[in-house]
């Protein structure tokens, strides 16, 4: 059985749009915390939450898929709100800030080079 | 130490701690009057009724309308100390808020922009999981400190203990024979102090004469007759102002410490020893009515006016009688005369006399509605002044302490301690406590925002073990990280001798 690893998007715009067949999806977690050590050495954590973010990245994209991406990039600044994401096979529809690496330009502007978007999910899990 | 859940223990002492915090800001100030406990099929979910707590009283700072800022929260440091001696304590905090859409930047068309002022209600919460507990209740001081490059609000608050002991008193306060606790009722009331407001024990000091001019600050009143106490006061984290008397303290530890959750230690510096003690006190008694001043030369009153004499004392009075046209010997009175060496004619009617008594002080008004002028040639009051009776001096050290660190005074003038008995208690109390070097520490602990001043800790460090009190908190939530600051102070714990108790030749001390 096939897995649904398509990454879907309600733009601020209002729109649904698919994003392209990316080469890798990543899970980070970035936990707020700190970790204390004590006279003895024993070690503690206070934490607040952890929070989760998704890598996705693009070996070559097409420049009309850049343009999809970096509209949805843009309008998180016009409109004032995160776009909303859902990936099906994690069960995952949140609310999502998008950070786009350095635009690689190659074949006469046709390929976009090992490109990635991080997206930030607004709420912590835990 | 405030009551907590065992789970709420657990997590304190916890590897993987999860750490909660809560701020509710009043900036409209919207009083509910009717706010109660909350009860169950009576009051709403969400409404105003608040869940009881430990305390069992509902202060006038529960009954604004809170809005919840948690979620702006990006730093709360609260500091509670004791003052050394007296042990009034007082409670400050500062806030930084996220500010990225100028909620709090004044002028900027916030909803809050109208109220974004000083003295804005405010109460701090700290804790694990979803159990927090309060910290802090108080005031915006001043207005907030806004920060346009990091996008940030700093408030600075004050509990309002602050606010009260720089309020002074529009009323000369005068008591006869009354305990500290009696006192403290009268200033509460003096300064608008509802008696649910605060929870007071029985104060062991006697006064004999307790008197505050008016104008004289709150604060200052207070410390002074905790100074004579030697109790605690202060405002506790839930808003409940409180007075515990000097027995008051418990030696048994409500957490212990050692290097498994301490993370620093330090000891304080000598600075804080005290090897010397003298004790200064005027002991003043109400007399029995006497003659108490004397008009010292004629006054003239021109016909159809009004003459303020003031007659300044020396002493606080209770009572003044009012001057009477030439009465007994044994009541106040003045003499008219139609020449001021008093050889004329006297003038005995339509000269009457309006008096007000000041505690120190008292005002006559003659009016004269003759037609022509009249002297006021001699004027007697009889009053029951509280003179002083007995002056206290005594002087008292511990001599090992002296030869190590040469003498380190402490000087207390306090009217309110009323026998040498007392005095040298209170001395010994004082030398016992601090005439040690060494015995004052900070340490940084694994934090519990349960801890309280005056709750004694343990702690079975090297080179530091022994029953603290811990006299200064420092809560730290930054981030991600709890951190507690505890100044301690090793206490020498006496058991005081009760009646139906202790023995006849045990170990309990006569309290002072």
């Amino acid at each position: 059985m096939s897995k649904d690893l398509r990454i879907i998007v309600t733009t601020p715009a209002g729109t649904t749009v698919e994003l392209p067949l990316y080469s890798t999806l990543t899970e980070q977690t970035d936990p707020q915390e700190t970790d204390n050590t004590t006279l003895d050495g024993t070690l503690y954590t206070d934490f607040v939450n952890n929070r989760r973010a998704w890598r996705v990245a693009w070996e070559k994209l097409k420049a009309a898929d850049y343009d999809t991406i970096r509209t949805i990039y843009n309008q998180q600044y016009q409109y004032e709100m995160y776009a909303k994401y859902t990936i099906p096979e994690y069960g995952i529809s949140n609310r999502m800030k998008m950070n786009i690496s350095d635009r690689n330009i190659r074949l006469n502007g046709e390929i976009i080079e090992g490109f990635s978007i991080t997206l930030k999910e607004q709420y912590a899990v835990s | 130490m405030q009551s907590v859940s065992s789970q709420f223990t657990a997590r304190a002492n916890g590897t993987m701690r999860p750490l909660s915090w809560r701020l509710l800001m009043s900036f409209p100030k919207a009083f509910q009057a009717d706010v109660d406990f909350f009860t169950i099929g009576v009051s709403t979910i969400g409404g105003t009724d608040i869940i009881k707590g430990e305390g069992n009283v509902i202060q006038e700072w529960d009954k604004y309308q809170y809005d919840d800022y948690s979620y702006r929260v990006m730093s709360i440091e609260v500091t509670r100390q004791e003052e050394m001696v007296n042990s009034v304590s007082t409670a400050m905090a500062d806030i930084k808020l996220a500010n990225y859409d100028s909620y709090f930047t004044p002028d900027a068309g916030s909803v809050i922009d109208n109220f974004i002022l000083p003295y804005r209600p405010s109460r701090l919460y700290l804790g694990f999981g979803h159990e927090d507990i309060p910290v802090f209740t108080g005031l915006t001081e001043k207005m907030p400190t806004i920060d346009d490059k990091s996008k940030t609000a700093s408030f600075h608050l004050i509990d309002f203990m602050y606010s009260l002991f720089n309020r002074p008193l529009d009323e000369t306060i005068l008591l006869q024979n009354v305990s500290t606790d009696a006192a403290l009722e009268t200033l509460m009331d003096a300064a608008g102090i509802l008696p649910t407001q605060y929870d007071f024990d029985y104060g062991y000091n006697i006064i004999n004469f307790v008197y505050f001019e008016k104008g004289t600050k709150f604060g200052d009143a207070v410390k002074e007759l905790m100074e004579a106490e030697m109790g605690r006061f202060y405002m506790d984290e839930a808003g409940v102002i409180r007075f515990k008397n000097r027995q008051n303290f418990s030696s048994t530890p409500v957490a212990y410490f050692d290097k498994s959750n301490t993370i620093a230690v330090k000891t304080m510096t000598q600075d804080d020893i005290i090897n010397v003690v003298e004790i200064k006190a005027n002991v003043r008694e109400v007399q029995a009515k006497q003659k108490y001043w004397e008009l010292q030369s004629a006054t003239r009153i021109p016909a159809g006016t009004s003459v303020d004499i003031w007659a300044d004392f020396n002493d606080p009075v209770t009572s003044v009688d009012t001057p009477v046209y030439i009465a007994s010997a044994t009541t106040s009175a003045f003499t008219t005369n139609k020449l001021e060496d008093g050889s004329g004619d006297p003038v005995a009617s339509n000269v009457s006399v309006l008096a007000t008594r000041f505690a120190k002080s008292y005002l006559m008004t003659f009016t004269n509605t003759n037609t022509f002028d009249v002297y006021i040639t001699t004027i007697e009051l009889w009053a029951t002044p509280a003179k002083i009776v007995k002056q206290i001096y005594l002087r008292e050290s511990d001599a090992a302490s002296v030869d190590e660190y040469d003498e380190r005074v402490l000087t207390i003038e306090n009217d309110f301690i009323n026998n040498s008995g007392d005095a040298y208690s209170k001395a010994h109390i004082i030398l016992d406590d601090w005439s040690t070097y060494g015995r004052a520490n900070e340490m940084t602990v694994k934090g519990n925002p349960a801890l309280q001043i005056g709750d004694a800790i343990g702690c079975t460090i090297n080179g530091y073990e022994g029953t603290y009190v811990i006299s200064k908190i420092v809560n730290r939530f930054v981030g991600s990280q709890f951190t507690q600051i505890l100044s301690v102070k090793e206490r020498v714990f006496k058991t005081y001798f009760t009646i139906g108790v202790s023995t006849i030749g045990g170990t309990d001390v006569i309290a002072p």
